[in-house]
């Protein structure tokens, strides 16, 4: 039984006949954990997106949209934003399912290639042309 | 925050119902919130999701309904295109609280009073009929696209006195408008038609209020224009958009109320037998049909005060999810809550909400229900799904209701 999460209380809550109020106890802020740097250069771009729509200093690449303050209307602005620079279509399921920066950047990639993938070599010539 | 039974916070998020076999049965869900976390913190979503009926009726009576961001709030937070249609929300009585709630409420309720909606039976019964008729010889119809649409968006043009002829606008405007109401995602691309059908809809309200105030008559909108209240008068605006939320709030629920109803009598061909041999039970076969696929399944409310709720301390002006299409399946009220029973006997389902938001087109709704489901039985026998029916749910997370519903039957001559 070792706990996965610690949480510093300036004081335990109590309840009325002066036990640990158990329920009323604040869930840990697994935010606050070290986070591992972003690796690649897409890791790079998708942390310093997700930092600037939620207002963060910095963000790590273990960590998730939605527990970093993430909502559905910010969730919708970073799709926008995606597909502005990668041409890709990240659906808010898609966002759920791969909430933590490196499988957001893995989505991206998998997507664009993909993309590339689909493309006959006539279009990828008039891409390059 | 880990919850009992290793079940994990992702599992119990509502953030499933973007997926399509959750949206198609979300009962599953929500029976492992109502059992493994009732009152649940949904990190997620960032907010509570409630799912017991008693939890839920408290909710009701006690939290508060102004949950809509102001367009100042939006800005901040960088999404000035919503701009627009929180101007209109913020102003809507779906999302006030009293006292502002109270004279709006009171305005519009005055046209729903079960007296005046009964004046309205022999009306409807006509539309309902004249609708059948256009489709009885084919032996199929989609029960939505010739029956549920059209029904609810002529019976509320009548209602706030604009040109009946009108309805099929009526229609794509409020599938539009209900597309911000029942969803917690957001999807940018509607965002722009969103915005444009909202300024359609204002400048053709504005019009009819100001041709009401004009000529005189005896509908919503002008009721809402030129009614007294406490001394004052509701600004162009509240009127301008109420008469659209009224508008919204009657097509919606009630085309849901129809199609989902028709489904689980399909689905439940006894109880379709029953309800066929004996229309005696039409009364509480409506009631148990709002209860088993609720038109509208979920609405929030935020925390007035630091509120204690399931053992869960809510703190003051957090978010909470009401879910009443749990509430409506929870044993604890309804015994032997998943079966279908028209027969139903102690129904005080939540599929209206309960207390001061209330649904005021209740009794419109109920009507409408019960005249169709009656007609639907009385004149078509032998109804079945179409079997080349492929059922797809709305994207529509909160407002429960089918694209489309493909019946086949037999003409009763």
């Amino acid at each position: 039984m070792v706990p996965a999460a610690f949480v510093v209380l300036d004081a335990l809550p109590l309840t009325a006949s002066g036990k640990v109020d158990r329920a009323a106890l604040p869930p840990p802020n697994r935010q606050n954990e070290p986070a591992a740097e972003p690796g690649s250069p897409l890791e790079e771009r998708v942390a310093d997106l997700v930092a600037e729509l939620l207002g963060l200093p910095a963000v790590g690449v273990d960590q998730d949209f939605f527990l970093l303050g993430g909502h559905s209307l910010l969730g919708a602005q970073l799709i926008t934003r995606l597909r502005d620079t990668y041409g890709v279509e990240l659906t808010l399921q898609g966002l759920f399912d791969h909430p933590t920066i490196g499988a957001i950047a893995a989505e991206i990639e998998r997507m664009v290639v993909e993309r590339i993938e689909s493309l006959s070599d006539d279009e990828v010539e008039a891409l390059l042309a | 925050m880990s919850t009992p039974g290793h079940v994990s916070d992702r599992d119990l998020s509502l953030y499933q119902l973007l997926r399509p076999e959750v949206l198609a049965d979300p009962y599953p869900l929500y029976r492992r919130l109502r059992t493994v976390d009732p009152v649940h913190w949904d990190p997620y979503l960032h907010a509570w999701v409630v799912t017991r009926y008693a939890d839920v009726v408290h909710v009701f009576q006690l939290f508060s309904a102004d949950r809509t961001p102001s367009p100042e709030q939006l800005a901040a937070m960088g999404m000035e295109s919503l701009g627009p249609i929180a101007a209109v929300m913020v102003k809507q009585m779906l999302f006030l609280d009293p006292p502002a709630h109270t004279r709006i409420r009171t305005l519009a309720a005055s046209a729903f009073t079960p007296r005046r909606v009964e004046r309205m039976r022999a009306r409807i019964e006509g539309i309902v009929h004249r609708l059948l008729d256009s489709v009885q010889d084919r032996g199929r119809m989609d029960v939505i696209a010739d029956l549920a649409y059209p029904l609810p968006a002529i019976v509320t043009a009548e209602l706030l006195g604009i040109p009946v002829h009108d309805w099929p606008t009526l229609i794509g405007w409020s599938a539009d408008f209900a597309g911000v109401l029942g969803n917690f995602q957001h999807d940018p691309d509607r965002t722009a038609r969103v915005v444009r059908s909202l300024d359609e809809m204002t400048t053709y309200f504005r019009e009819h209020m100001h041709r009401q105030v004009r000529e005189g008559g005896d509908g919503l909108v002008h009721a809402l224009a030129a009614a007294e209240v406490d001394g004052g008068r509701l600004t162009e605006d509240e009127v301008v958009a109420n008469s659209i939320i009224t508008m919204v709030g009657g097509q919606e629920t009630t085309t849901n109320l129809i199609g989902n109803g028709v489904l689980s009598l399909l689905r439940h061909p006894d109880q379709l037998d029953r309800l066929r041999r004996d229309p005696s039970l039409i009364e509480s076969g409506v009631e148990e049909l709002l209860r088993y696929e609720s038109p509208s399944q979920q609405t929030a409310r935020m925390a007035p005060a630091d509120v204690d709720l399931g053992g869960r301390r809510i703190k003051r002006r957090q978010a909470v999810i009401a879910v009443m299409g749990a509430a409506n399946r929870d044993p604890e009220r309804f015994p032997d809550p998943d079966a279908l029973d028209v027969g139903r006997q102690n129904n005080r389902h939540v599929a209206f909400a309960w207390a001061g938001h209330y649904c005021f087109g209740a009794p419109l709704a109920r009507l409408e229900g019960r005249i169709a489901f009656a007609a639907l039985l009385r004149r078509f026998a032998e109804l079945r799904l179409d079997p080349d029916a492929e059922l797809t749910w709305r994207q529509n997370l909160g407002l429960r209701g089918l694209v489309a519903l493909p019946v086949r039957f037999s003409p009763v001559r």
